[in-house]
Parts: structure tokens; sequence; C-alpha cells
């Protein structure tokens, strides 16, 4: 019994060290990943590395090293990185433009470690890629914005730009395996001060437009009036034209009518006639 | 460190197994030697404590598991979990300190029970797991990428799929027919853009998009959502800057803002290769600063006013024409009349006049009004008051 127990507590301790062998001894890289072997601190090799020809999804599998590979336990280490593109943001970066404005600038980057190798031996680790870009680009952004004026910096690419602050910042970060694939400008904003004067300008320029619609409004209304009379007197100039004099009598009778004899204003006027007016000619039997 | 997780995780399934020798027979030795003949031999497979498993599995449970983890007797089994417990415990000190003969001496009353059970718990757990890690049935708007050992090899649909159990590869899905809706700014706050004439506005939007290749969004864009999000506000407020505020403002050239920004997102996102479509762009609102808002307010009540102001002047237009054309209509009937029998007509109309005015009112006759003519002669002006004369 005691000896049947003793060895299967040996083939039990004897498993744990193989396993324990076994899982210092295989690396499994993600097709997300790349991996860098060191040895005693040194790179050894790379698993996984992105290829500008065949990067992830767009090549077929082959392309990718990603899988199971050995390596001598504990003596061998692992440093990781990613394969795909990763962000970095700048914030609020102070840029004075040359129409003499200030903006604030965020600057958004996106890179991709293309050599591992160089990266692991100059940098360490991936995690310090930021820290790079952070010292990198502000410079690179002032040198490059202040020769532009806010309303270009605003636009895409802010007017070329954009282009020459990647391609300096690409220059600078390929010496640590990194390349900078992206960079735009993303907020631009004004200071606290730069934007009390665009509230000024703003406010001024609607105050304005407030009066200049009411304005044009009025000027409107009294065309339409002026276009309205000169439409109605072209119609009755059509019609009365024809007998300027007939059109008087005319006139005359309808104005008399509506004036006198009114069935809504009955009783309005009291109507003398004298009995020798011509209405009564006939009465009177002349 | 996963090394260590995953012995840590080893050690007790090893421990228990080798504890228990499959029913107490020579098997044991067997046993032994697969555990330690697996992981040395074959590298590939990392983590060794599957491994072992599957042989003893095979042997007993090989027709049963499907059948046993049900019929299993649940209250008798939890007395057997509590069992092993106290069996493990036992073992440990046993292992640990004073040696074979009192742990021998503890083994066999506590443990007799649960050395029955324990295969099977094990080929149930063995089961759940198979069946859990390597069958998969994916929704219809599901995607799923399998890697073999880290390394992509496929992407499946919906449907059932089987894959290898979970070390050996791994499924990571994600719905991928549903469209995701990204809101900027993500909660409702100001957000102020700069515009061509340097004045600024204030808009928010959405951005709705989809995973088209699951490979690329999950390997060339880790970032996800969050790289679409900084993209798209980029590029919205770089295309905010080429429109001047009124646009803006009244939305005007809102149709173009959007598609511009969208064919902008779109092409960069394809340069990244990221897998992702947008299919749009929709702008929630735009407006004044927050700050502006008295200023933007008086314009509102100016522009309704001045409308207002043009509905009157139409209004009047419409009267006036009317008016005339109506007269001028009579006119021309009374004209034509007139061009037949201009006598008999003049004759007509004014004592059809008179009896109007008469009817109307009460009449006098007699006093000394001034004379009225009637009808005048066509050369005369007619009197304004030929008939109120003596009123």
């Amino acid at each position: 019994m005691a000896q049947r127990f003793s060895t299967s507590r040996a083939t039990l301790f004897g498993a744990i060290a193989l396993s324990l062998l076994a899982a210092s001894s295989v690396v499994v890289v993600n097709e997300g990943d790349q991996a860098v072997i060191t040895r005693f601190g040194k790179p050894l090799s790379v698993i996984n590395q992105f290829r500008p020809d065949g990067a992830s999804g767009t090549g077929g599998a082959a392309t990718s090293g990603a899988g199971a590979v050995l390596k001598l336990p504990f003596v061998d280490q692992v440093i990781w990185l990613g394969r795909g593109l990763q962000a970095y943001s700048l914030g609020g970066q102070k840029v004075h433009t040359s129409d003499e404005q200030v903006l604030l600038v965020d600057a958004d980057v996106m890179y991709r470690i293309i050599d591992p190798v160089r990266l692991v031996s100059t940098l360490g680790s991936g995690s310090k890629i930021g820290d790079q870009i952070r010292t990198i680009l502000p410079s690179l952004l002032t040198e490059e914005l202040t020769q532009r004026s806010a309303g270009v910096i605003a636009t895409p690419g802010s007017g070329g730009a954009a282009r020459q602050i990647l391609s300096a910042l690409d220059a600078k970060l390929r010496t640590f395996g990194v390349q900078a694939v992206d960079l735009r400008i993303g907020r631009v904003v004004l200071p606290e001060g730069g934007q009390k004067l665009a509230f000024d300008r703003m406010q001024e320029r609607h105050d304005r437009q407030t009066l200049e619609i009411a304005d044009a409004s009025a000027f409107d209304a009294r065309q339409t009036v002026a276009e309205a009379k000169a439409e109605a007197a072209a119609i009755m100039q059509r019609s009365a034209g024809k007998d300027p004099e007939f059109y008087d009598y005319f006139r005359a009778l309808r104005s008399y009518a509506t004036n006198f004899g009114d069935p809504a204003r009955k009783g309005a006027v009291t109507i003398v006639i004298p009995p020798d007016s011509d209405y009564l000619k006939h009465f009177n039997g002349k | 460190m996963s090394g260590s997780d995953r012995f840590g995780r080893g050690t007790p399934l090893a421990m228990a197994k080798s504890d228990s020798p499959w029913g107490g027979d020579d098997g044991n030795d067997d046993n032994g030697k697969g555990v330690a003949g697996k992981p040395g031999g074959e590298v590939e497979v990392s983590p060794p404590l599957p491994a072992p498993e599957p042989p003893p599995a095979d042997g007993p449970a090989a027709t049963n598991p499907w059948l046993t983890p049900e019929p299993e007797p649940t209250p008798r089994r939890s007395a057997s979990i509590d069992d092993i417990f106290r069996n493990r415990r036992g073992g440990g000190n046993s292992g640990g300190g004073a040696g074979n003969g009192p742990g021998g001496g503890l083994l066999p009353q506590g443990n007799a029970l649960a050395l029955r059970w324990l295969p099977w718990l094990f080929s149930a757990a063995f089961a759940a797991w198979l069946a859990s890690t390597s069958v998969h049935i994916l929704a219809q708007d599901e995607r799923a990428l399998v890697s073999t050992m880290g390394r992509f090899s496929e992407t499946i649909g919906p449907g059932l799929h089987l894959t290898l159990p979970w070390p050996l590869q791994t499924v990571l899905r994600q719905q991928t027919g549903l469209e995701a809706t990204s809101l900027l700014p993500e909660k409702e706050a100001e957000t102020l853009m700069l515009t061509k004439d340097g004045e600024l506005v204030d808009l928010s939007f959405q951005v709705r998009w989809r995973i088209s290749d699951l490979r690329q969004f999950t390997f060339n864009l880790p970032e996800g959502e969050a790289a679409v999000r900084r993209l798209a506000d980029a590029e919205m407020r770089a295309s905010v800057a080429e429109l001047p505020f009124d646009a803006l403002w009244t939305g005007k050239r809102q149709a173009e803002l959007q598609q511009r920004v969208l064919g902008r997102v779109q092409k960069v996102l394809d340069a990244w290769h990221s897998g992702v479509t947008v299919a749009a762009i929709e702008v929630l609102r735009t407006g004044p600063p927050g700050r502006l808002n008295d200023t933007f307010r008086k314009i509102g009540a100016a522009r309704e006013e001045a409308s207002k102001n043009r509905e009157r002047a139409a209004q009047y237009r419409d009267q006036v024409v009317k008016d005339a054309t109506s007269e001028a209509g009579d006119f021309d009937q009374a004209y034509a009349t007139y061009k037949l029998a201009p006598a008999v007509t003049r004759s007509k109309m004014y004592y059809e006049m008179i009896e109007r005015v008469l009817r109307n009112n009460p009449v006098v006759v007699g006093g000394t009004g001034m004379p009225a003519t009637a009808p005048p002669a066509p050369d005369a002006k007619p009197d304004p008051a030929p008939q109120a004369g003596g009123k």
C-alpha cells in the first residue's frame, strides 16, 4: 500500500514538472500579435511579424506566422507586441496660427509596429511608443501649423500640413521600428479668449442679420404693394381704355350706388329731390 | 504567468487522478506512464492536463458520458463532492507530512465512495468541456473566427459548426449582421466645431456602421469602435470647416455634408483594411452655440415677422388684383351693351342707379336743391352730389 502510494506520488510530481516544462517551452502566438523571443535579453527571433505585402486579413493565411512555436524553457522570454493598427491621440496642443489666433489642436495618430526587433532593442516594449510620440509630435505640429491660418488648419488635411507632419513623424518613429500610418487633425478648439472673440463676432453679425431681415421684408412688402397697384391699373386700363368717357360715367354711377344705395346702410342719408330736377321732368309732365 | 496558472489548475486534477487508481487495480501504472509520456514526447500540445484524460475516459465513459450526467442523482453527488474535499485535504496532509502509514490508514473509509464517483465526475466535466468548446451554433447575424493554436484558419458563418476543443482551436464570435450606431458626442453635450467663416456651430451626429470583414476588423483594427469614432469625428470637423455657418445652421447643405463625410471616412477605413463598412453618417442636431441663444432667438423672431409681413403684402396684392379684375369684368359687360345701344343704355343705367339710391333712403320731394342734371351730357363730368344736394 505504502509502496504503491509513493510511486504514484513520484509520477504525480514528474507530471507536474513536465507540464511546467512544456508550458514554458511552447509559445502560442495569436493572429493579432507579434512575439519577440529574447534570450538573456537579446532579441532572438520574431514570430508572426507584420509584412506590408500581406497584412493580416488581406493576404491568405499563408502570410501569417501565427501559431505554436518552441522555445527554450525559462531561458527564452517572450515580449508581446500588437500586429494591427494602434492609435495614439495627442490632445490640446496649443498652436499660434498665421492669422494670429490661438488654437488648441488634437492630433490622432495611427501606427503599426513593423520592426519588432528594432522596437525591442530601442524602447524595450510597445507601451513606450506613446511616450515617444508625445515628445516628437508637439514640435512637428507647431512647426507646420504656425505657417497656416486657423481656417486652413481646420479643413481636411490642414492644407497639406497633416501629410507633412505624418511623414516627419514617420521618419522619426522608423528608428524605433514603428511606422506612422495615419495622422489627422481632430478637434480644433478655440481657447477661452478666442472663443469669446468668435462669439462676439457671431453676435455682431447675427444682430446685423436680424436688422437686415426686417429691412428686407419691409422692402419686399412695399414692392409687392406697388406691383399690385400697377397690375390693377393695367387691368383697368385694358378694359376702361376702350372708352374712358363711358368708364367715367359707369364708375360715377357705381360710386353713387355704393355710397347712397347700399342696403346695408339703409336710411343713412335723406334724399331731397327738387320738383324741377331732371329726374322728375316726366313726373311734372313736362 | 499563464503557465503557472495553467499549472495551478492542473495540479489538483493530476493529483486527484493519481490518487484514484481507477478502481484500485494495477491500471495505475499505465496511467502514470500516459501522463508522463504525452507531454514529454509531443510538444505541440502545451497544456498537458487534457491529454492524460482521454484514455481513461474513453475506456469506461465512452458510451456513458452523454447518458450519465443527467441521471446522476444530485444529492449524492453533492455529498461526494464534500467527500472529495475532505479526502483531498487528508491526502495533502499525508503527502506533505508524516508519511504513508497514517495517510493510508485514513483513506479507505471516506475515499471508497469518492473514488467510485470520481471517474464519473471527470467524464462529465470532460463531456461538458468537449461540448461547449467544439460545438458552435451561430445565429443568422453572427460570424466567428476559428484559430488553430493561435493561427487563423477560417471564418465561419451561421449554422452548426464543429471544431477541435478549446485549447487547440479557439472560436471568437461576433455579431456582424447588426449595424452598430456610434453617437458623437457619446453623451448629450455641446460640441462646437469651427466653420469656414470662423464661427462656431454646435453639431452632433451618428455613424452607422457594420463589420464587413470580421478577420480584418479583429486583427487589423484592434481599437475597433474607438478608431471608427475618432476617425468620423476628425472627418466631420474637417468637413464642417469647409462650409459657412449659415449653410450648416439652417441645414441647407446637410445632405451634402453627410455624403462628404461618409465618403472620406470610408476611404480611410478601406485604406486601413479595417473591415468596416459605414452605412450612413447622420447629422442629428446643428445649432448655434448655447451662449448665443438670445441672439438667435431674435433672428428667429425677425424671420417670423418678416415672413408674416410678406404674407400680408401678398394678400393685399391678391385682393387688389381681384377687385380690379372684377370691376373690369363688370365694365366690359356694361360697355358691350353700351356699344349696341349707347343712349338707351346710358338712361337705363342712370335710372337703375337712382332707383337703388331712393329705395334705400328716405326721400323728400321739394325744397330747393341744386338742380340735378340727368342723364348728364356725354362731355359733362357727373357732379358728385347731384342727388344729395339738399341734404
